[in-house]
């Protein structure tokens, strides 16, 4: 079975946030919400020897979605390829996802009354393109492809950082997919994050 | 995120509408005048739709909530099923008793709502279990809202008992229903300090030193719990006013434990704000 999702080398990334601005800009998404935001991460330790880095946060794509699971009314499903996506239709904007999600990674859109978040540009996938936020990313630090398939591009990027370099967002049973590579010499990975938002 | 108030009003008044339900239910059974009985169990009606109303303004397209109908696997499926049981269940009690119907047809009605009612507290304070989040994943949370829904129900069964002409002793049930109110409160409390994750974090101290023990130490337990037991305790003259003052004290002190159950549980990440 498919499971598509994103990884992010942290240590190319510099936090330019051009991929927020794709986003906004191919999601049409109003002022105020974001379906990607880029969060910077430090500094740790002390001076001199200071490190930060930069997190594109963004859904983390989890295989037992919790947002899945709360949704009266079925809005927020899982599609055969592993992407969580929301039926606007459905969704009644009561944002028990929202409560659900670990991360906080949905908004809520309040012109159109639904909650959304981001879909890994599916209309873009659906033309053979990629997500806005890997094409746009000048540092090529964003990977976009299937996880159970050994010659993707996030396959790829994962191997070659090896297993000590790949991390992910806390899991409480929730099992995110998204993996962040961050080595060492570039920043320490917060178990557990400060509170943001 | 911005539906916490609607959240709150909507927990609280279930919990205080079961409550009267319940006592309606008990009163009904002990052959209690009907008058009495009657207005309280239209008060149910009436929190119970106010409560119904408040949880649609949480909802960012409230005319779709039917939708829900569609999806039994789901919490709120519940709930739906469970409040129009209830009040249907009210509205039956009441028309029964207009209609002059055999005690067998109003106790079956009372019992039916009562339960119904409960199950509806319950239903509702469970919308809050979530495995995957730490500080929620307790059913100590909906056994909390039984305990204040238990509180109500002692309160308002006080109240029914007075405007009848029967209150004799039914002062000593208030604190023994607030005694295992609070131990079902501090249950909850004592849950999140059992979590190594949360005690690390601070998030366990919250409700205790942190920026949530204002909420929790003047709404949920002097306002919500003490306040009424003294209230009740203490009062010769006009004991009906201070039992519904009394019951007023205890939907403050759900509303504000709901409020401190919802702030301890959002997520340490929160990428995008409220």
């Amino acid at each position: 079975m498919a499971q598509k999702t994103l990884v992010i080398d942290l240590d190319r990334c510099i936090g330019c946030f051009a991929c927020e601005i794709a986003c906004k800009m191919e999601n049409n998404i109003p002022l105020g919400m974001h379906y990607n935001k880029v969060l910077s991460i430090g500094p740790m330790g002390k001076f001199p020897n200071i490190k930060q880095y930069f997190l594109p946060s963004v859904c983390q794509v989890c295989k037992d979605a919790p947002c899945v699971k709360v949704c009266p009314t079925g809005a927020s499903y899982r599609t055969e390829d592993g992407q969580i996506m929301i039926d606007k239709e459905k969704c009644i904007g009561c944002k028990m996802c929202m409560a659900a999600c670990p991360y906080g990674a949905r908004t809520f859109n309040p012109e159109k009354k639904v909650v959304e978040k981001c879909t890994l540009c599916n209309h873009l996938q659906a033309i053979g393109e990629k997500p806005a936020c890997v094409k746009v990313c000048c540092a090529k630090a964003r990977f976009f492809g299937d996880l159970d398939d050994p010659e993707s591009d996030v396959s790829k990027a994962i191997r070659q950082a090896g297993p000590e370099n790949v991390h992910h967002l806390p899991d409480s049973g929730n099992h995110p997919t998204v993996r962040y590579i961050l080595h060492k010499k570039n920043g320490e990975w917060q178990d557990n994050p400060p509170k943001m938002s | 995120m911005g539906n916490e108030w609607a959240l709150m009003g909507f927990t609280s008044l279930v919990c205080l509408a079961a409550g009267i339900a319940v006592a309606v239910a008990a009163g009904e059974l002990l052959d209690f005048p009907v008058a009495p009985l009657v207005r309280s169990a239209r008060a149910s009606i009436g929190f119970m739709l106010l409560g119904a109303l408040a949880a649609a303004f949480s909802l960012g397209r409230p005319e779709m909530i039917f939708g829900v109908l569609g999806h039994p696997g789901s919490q709120t499926f519940w709930e739906v099923i469970l409040l129009g049981i209830s009040l249907a269940s009210l509205a039956a009690f009441v028309m029964a008793h207009g209609r002059s119907s055999e005690l067998a047809v109003t106790r079956g009605f009372a019992l039916t709502a009562g339960l119904s009612a409960v199950l509806l507290a319950c239903a509702v304070g469970s919308a809050l279990v979530m495995p995957w989040r730490a500080a929620w994943n307790t059913h100590a949370i909906p056994m909390a809202f039984l305990g204040w829904t238990f509180v109500i129900e002692t309160l308002a069964f006080k109240a029914i008992a007075i405007a009848s002409g029967r209150s004799e002793g039914t002062s000593r049930r208030v604190p023994a229903a607030a005694a295992i109110a609070i131990v079902l409160v501090f249950a909850y409390i004592a849950f999140l300090l059992s979590n190594p994750d949360l005690r690390s974090d601070g998030t366990a101290m919250r409700p205790l030193t942190g920026d949530l023990s204002p909420v929790f130490w003047m709404g949920v337990v002097l306002v919500g719990l003490i306040a009424p037991v003294a209230l009740v305790l203490k009062s010769r003259e006009d004991r009906l006013k201070a039992t519904l003052m009394a019951i007023a004290c205890v939907l403050i002190g759900t509303a504000a434990f709901q409020e401190v159950v919802y702030q301890i549980g959002m997520p340490t990440w929160h990428f995008f704000g409220s």
